[in-house]
């Protein structure tokens, strides 16, 4: 990757403007900014590190194309391109599904587990605040929210799984989540928690 | 689905639906229900925010992705035409690794792959294309067309005076100097024709439109801009232009450096 270019110290608002003018000097900076983050979490949930820089292509690649999709009240762009990540891992894990097994599908869910990727220096003193906000979740609140949002699966299957009603899989996501929220408001790293 | 899920069931189906955790059915009753209610979709918006959280991992991308990348939108690139050397933020001259702004079509100016970019809905909307981008209740409207060829461009400017119902502004600076003159068309087009000068690399000139509870940018107009075309809404009061880092801003950081009202 390049040094940072002209738009280092421009906003993730002004990079997305500069970017709905097809300015490749923004995307590069956006690149910089969030493609690792894509990167670490398409990795984890698609197991193929080709698969996974495939779709990071792809992210950036729509965010070039599309760069009005983003909406800045919706949260932070590194929020939105996580998510845009998220949902196309899944599609990918679904539509793979149907190829392989029910066992080999939760194999790979219990394998995810442990956030010891490499972090960026910025990303330390977030990540450390992070941990103690995940480590406030329990653990059914834990292992259900892992089991969606990493391994792609729906809160019916979520059940399945963990053999628990799905009403009961559907309200710990939620407490979990919310949990997760406020934990995150109370130590400050509310909504643009990251925009360089 | 065999049934129409009920309010509480879309309730307790947000946070799942927030990490993507439901069924196609699920998540398309859901959308629908996000769009009849605004707090919904303000919960589903936290909820994400957490969930983002998730995947705090980092670490750099793979090396010789970001080229791969490149190549790509050198692809879509080669499909547009050569941007002109001079033009709206134009930071520098076009170059292989850096893709251009593509020219603004002129109205009615056939060009297959100029118009394979515009939006058909945005089409109307003529020297620019306009994309629109919600900051924090802003809007921010930047204009896609980048490098407007200035010719063109000032002899649009020029008509455009002559057309019923516009409306011209000459923006002057603290001590009373016009810096730049515009007209605002009834449906919003609008041209600046400025004598600003040139700004150092790093830094742009960008126009807003003022009189409203706050300023919304009608884009960016680069360090040394000539003759712009933009696109405000047909009521604007008054324009300001500010000098800003280089990408521009969402609001204005500073106090600007020409202002003008709108006259009929």
């Amino acid at each position: 990757m390049t040094p940072p270019g002209p738009y280092a110290q421009t906003d993730d608002v002004g990079l997305l403007i500069a970017v709905a003018r097809y300015d490749g000097d923004a995307l590069a900076e956006a690149y910089r900014r969030h493609a690792g983050a894509v990167f670490a979490l398409a990795s984890r949930m698609l197991w193929e590190r080709a698969t996974a820089e495939e779709l990071v292509q792809e992210i950036f690649l729509r965010l070039w194309e599309q760069p009005e999709r983003y909406e800045r009240t919706r949260g932070s762009l590194r929020t939105f391109l996580l998510m845009d990540a998220h949902a196309r891992c899944v599609d990918r894990i679904r539509s793979d599904s149907r190829r392989r097994n029910r066992e080999e599908r939760v194999g790979r869910a219990e394998m995810a587990e442990a956030y010891d990727v490499d972090l960026e220096a910025w990303d330390l003193t977030l990540a450390e605040q992070v941990r103690e906000a995940l480590d406030t979740l329990q653990d059914g609140e834990r292992a259900a929210i892992e089991l969606a949002y990493f391994g792609g699966h729906t809160y019916r299957e979520v059940a399945n799984i963990l053999e628990l009603p799905e009403g009961t899989v559907k309200s710990r996501i939620r407490t979990g989540l919310t949990r997760l929220r406020s934990q995150l408001v109370d130590r400050g790293i509310d909504g643009s928690w990251i925009t360089s | 689905m065999d049934h129409e899920l009920s309010p509480d069931e879309l309730e307790s189906l947000l946070a799942a639906y927030a990490i993507d955790a439901v069924d196609d059915d699920e998540r398309r009753a859901v959308e629908e229900h996000l769009r009849r209610s605004p707090a919904a979709a303000d919960e589903v918006a936290r909820l994400r925010e957490a969930a983002a959280m998730l995947a705090i991992a980092g670490g750099p991308p793979p090396e010789g992705l970001w080229e791969q990348l490149e190549a790509k939108l050198q692809v879509s690139e080669s499909a547009r035409p050569p941007a002109p050397v001079i033009g709206i933020g134009s930071r520098r001259a076009p170059s292989p690794a850096s893709p251009a702004a593509p020219a603004a079509p002129a109205p009615g100016e056939g060009d297959r792959a100029r118009r394979s970019r515009r939006r058909p809905l945005l089409a109307a909307v003529a020297a620019a294309v306009v994309v629109l981008l919600l900051v924090g209740g802003v809007i921010v409207v930047a204009s896609r067309g980048g490098n407007d060829n200035p010719t063109t461009t000032a002899a649009l400017a020029a008509d455009a005076r002559r057309q019923p119902g516009a409306r011209t502004a000459t923006l002057v600076d603290d001590a009373g100097n016009p810096l730049a003159t515009a007209v605002v068309l009834r449906d919003g087009r609008g041209y600046l024709d400025s004598s600003l000068p040139a700004l150092p690399a790093g830094r742009t000139y960008q126009l807003w439109s003022v009189g409203g509870s706050q300023p919304v940018s009608l884009g960016l107009l680069g360090r040394a801009p000539s003759v712009v075309a933009f696109a405000a809404s047909p009521g604007t009061a008054s324009l300001a232009v500010t000098e800003e880092v280089a990408g521009g801003v969402s609001a204005p950081t500073r106090a600007p450096v020409a202002v003008g009202e709108v006259r009929a």
